[in-house]
């Protein structure tokens, strides 16, 4: 189920939110717990078992963590999530890859199990914080499990870092101003989502599958450029949607995106961009390692580490091990000399876009060879401009501009100071939203969530 | 901060979404979408196992977004913004000049069409063929937006004929530059079009010159194709007009049921008009005209045919027609010695289709 489904708004959101307002404070984390478990068993219910089976494991150790040998059970906690994970993500890959050397293993195909890369990462931050002793070991296995498994950020993040949330499990606060801002956050995404992602997606859509050949220049930028926004807003648009719910059940989630596209270097985009899986990678694996402390050559390795880890993170698929390859190096090359060059000024703007465009084009094509001639279109100066790419800029101009001035702050700067004075436009944005995006639904079955493969 | 508004706000929110669930809930089950001509999902289509196959949430979904209360408002909110902020596409149609809405083809993706044109050309080995092709509204009609991106038709119709053994009736010209004939709202040519094409046809195959037909407004309700893909569902309906037969007919069998016209008055009250032709596609339609003068035509065709029939039974005493897609017996049984054979496709039914091998 996604957020932006008339069975999300119209039958399990209104009823799981009655319910829980109804219930005394003690039975509402049982209920979120629940409620989430068949939220996520709503597609794959087999995969509940598995869930369940992960945060009884990951509960028991977080009190072993505890212990005198409690290295060796954050060690075995590692591994078992990770071997999970690992087990559910990769097998087909590595199979396809043993298989592509001479081998011929048959193993049918494993079905990812939605969102078993948000709520791993998840799940090993406990026991790992407990460890740590930055946060205590949860007595509850249902605040545990309401933790794991709590349906507004399971399937796309935010990627909540236990120590982050563990106190408000116990106790948090639920007022009309926070359901109010819940509402408003909420809509905001949803609008992202079903208003400019899905419809912006509809141009990539259309133009990757061009006859490779007939792709003028402008077209392929114009292409790339309308991935760009759609994966933007759809992923943003989703953590909007994650924090307005979490606020309408009292919860405080951490941000995970910040105008990303502003950056004015590749070093700030990932400061910008997913900042919770970023800010997870840093803390439990760049850091640890040594982090940018001990020498340059540990730095660079470590920079390498992260990053193959994180395109692998994205997809069990050459392409995203590229896509992070790409990353780590330019990171690397930022850090070593780069950096000190790049200010606030349009070159480094540009710089920024560029490197995060071509980055796009890594992650969006997995196919190597449409992707190499997608790159060669982009940079084709024999057919520069078509019919198509102004069929398309002319049909698409608003939805692209909106798009574009949304993926600046001045702009929400503005109107939020304007909208301060007039407060009572909110209602009817809200109404006015909730209905143009209901159209929008109702009118496309067109509603693939783009983050459901990772 | 303003308590009240937010009041007001959180009140508003959860009264839409309340509001339309108990109007769904209390409403009853439609289970047939004119505007979008397919059957609705009902709550019945849901099965206990769909949950644990991991398809209920499909179906679910499905279920509402069939079933939405005011759907098909919703449905034309969505169109009608669009228009509003730039759209001259939407789901593939065009919105043109004087209320055109045409398809939008990209003849790029054609990966039957060598194939096909195989198919016909071992079929016409021996024989004497004629064939033609339809071009489709958007590639005739010269109303499209400013900006549309269209493919010229004429060039892959050129580049069609230039590969077939057959004998090719070029209707691209005749076409070009007439007026109203093509409907506004479905991808049809319409009794007008269809003239041109019959006379253009009649000549090129017999060398006759043809006479001029009586038409009778049967319908201004019609709403065809591209006006149900389009969801403006706030246009009018066009007309649809009868061709006066100018001979009799004498039988006529469609698959194997006898009717005594070929057209249908119940489908005028139905949203899909254009069957009022012929009662829409059937494998094998054989008409006797009283017309005497013992010649046949072997017809294969799409439904672009089926407005041309009514001119082609003053040529020809019989007629077989036969839609590929539904008729799957011997093709080379309805071909003898003594019968013309005439190919009607419309140019993007020929480019995708994918029963052309029946003719082996």
């Amino acid at each position: 189920m996604v957020f932006s489904s008339l069975t999300f708004l119209f039958l399990y959101f209104l009823i799981v939110m009655l319910i829980y307002k109804i219930l005394p404070f003690k039975f509402r984390n049982l209920w979120l717990f629940i409620v989430s478990l068949f939220f996520y068993g709503w597609g794959e219910p087999k995969y509940i078992l598995i869930m369940v089976f992960s945060i009884i494991c990951n509960y028991f150790f977080g009190y072993k963590v505890k212990d005198e040998k409690g290295k060796k059970y954050l060690i075995l906690s590692i591994i078992f999530n990770l071997s999970l994970l690992g087990f559910f993500k990769y097998t087909n890959f590595i199979v396809s890859i043993i298989n592509s050397i001479g081998f011929n293993i048959n193993v049918s195909t494993i079905q990812l199990p939605i969102g078993i890369s948000f709520y791993t990462f998840q799940m090993m931050s406990y026991p790992i914080d407990v460890y740590r002793n930055e946060a205590d070991t949860q007595r509850s296995i249902v605040n545990f499990g309401a933790y794991v498994t709590m349906f507004p950020q399971l399937i796309a993040g935010p990627i909540v870092r236990y120590k982050d949330i563990a106190l408000q499990l116990e106790n948090r606060e639920e007022s009309l101003t926070k359901m109010y801002d819940g509402i408003k956050r909420f809509m905001v995404g949803l609008s992202k989502k079903v208003l400019l992602a899905n419809n912006i997606g509809y141009i990539w859509d259309s133009i990757i599958v061009t006859p490779i050949g007939e792709i003028s220049m402008l077209n392929a930028w114009l292409g790339i450029i309308a991935f760009s926004l759609q994966i933007y807003f759809d992923f943003s648009g989703y953590s909007d949607m994650a924090i307005g719910l979490g606020k309408m059940f009292g919860f405080e989630f951490l941000e995970n995106f910040n105008y990303p596209y502003i950056s004015s270097s590749v070093t700030e985009f990932w400061r910008r961009w997913h900042i919770s899986l970023s800010s997870w990678f840093k803390d439990y694996l760049y850091i640890p390692l040594g982090g940018s402390r001990i020498s340059q050559f540990v730095t660079i390795r470590n920079l390498l580490i992260v990053w193959t880890l994180t395109g692998l993170w994205h997809g069990a698929s050459f392409n995203f091990v590229l896509w992070g390859l790409y990353y780590g190096i330019v990171l690397i090359i930022e850090k070593v000399f780069l950096r000190k060059y790049l200010k606030e000024n349009i070159i480094s703007h540009i710089y920024t876009l560029f490197i995060v465009l071509i980055g796009w084009v890594l992650f969006a094509i997995t196919d190597f060879d449409l992707m190499f001639k997608y790159l060669r279109a982009m940079f084709n100066f024999n057919n520069v401009i078509d019919k198509r790419a102004i069929s398309n800029i002319m049909n698409y101009w608003f939805i692209i501009l909106i798009g574009i001035i949304g993926s600046f702050p001045f702009i929400k700067e503005k109107t939020t100071k304007i909208l301060e004075k007039y407060e009572w436009i909110y209602p009817f944005l809200v109404a006015g939203s909730l209905i143009l995006c209901i159209a929008n639904i109702i009118s496309s079955s067109y509603n693939p969530f783009l983050y459901f493969r990772f | 901060m303003n308590k009240n508004i937010e009041k007001i706000t959180v009140i508003i929110f959860y009264t839409i979404l309340t509001l339309l669930s108990v109007l769904n809930l209390l409403k009853s089950e439609v289970s047939f979408s004119d505007n979008e001509n397919r059957v609705l999902t009902k709550f019945g289509d849901i099965k206990i196992n769909d949950i644990f196959d991991g398809e209920i949430d499909e179906k679910v979904e499905k279920y509402l977004s069939d079933q939405f209360i005011f759907r098909d408002s919703f449905v034309s909110l969505n169109t009608w913004t669009k228009l509003r902020i730039g759209y001259f596409e939407i789901n593939d149609v065009y919105f043109g000049e004087d209320g055109y809405l045409f398809n939008k083809y990209d003849y790029s993706y054609n990966k039957y069409l060598n194939k096909n044109i195989e198919y016909v050309n071992d079929f016409v080995k021996d024989k004497n063929v004629y064939f033609t092709l339809v071009p489709s509204s958007g590639g005739i009609v010269d109303k499209l937006p400013k900006y549309a991106y269209s493919f010229d038709e004429e060039i892959i119709i050129d580049y069609i004929y230039s590969k077939l053994n057959t004998n090719n009736v070029n209707l691209y010209n005749k076409l070009e530059n007439q007026e109203n004939i093509y409907y506004k709202l479905d991808h049809h040519w319409n009794h007008l079009g269809s003239y041109i094409g019959y006379k253009t046809i009649i000549k090129e195959m017999l060398n006759e010159e043809v006479d001029n037909f009586q038409y009778e407004l049967v319908s201004n309700d019609f709403k065809g194709t591209t006006y149900s893909k389009s969801g403006a569902f706030w246009l009018q309906g066009e007309d649809l007009y009868k061709i006066k037969l100018n001979n009799g007919l004498r039988s006529l069998l469609i698959d194997d049921k006898e009717s005594n016209s070929i057209y249908f008055d119940e489908r005028l009250d139905t949203k899909d008009k254009y069957s009022y032709y012929l009662d829409g596609n059937h494998a094998l339609v054989q008409i006797e005209s009283d017309i005497n003068n013992g010649k046949h035509l072997l017809l294969i065709k799409d439904s672009y045919a089926h407005i041309l029939m009514p001119y082609l039974m003053s040529n020809y005493e019989t007629i077989t027609m036969v839609d590929l897609r539904y008729y799957n017996q011997n093709i080379h049984e309805l071909k003898n010695k003594n019968t013309d054979i005439l190919f009607v496709y419309s140019l993007e039914g020929f480019v995708n289709d994918t029963s052309l091998y029946k003719l082996k």
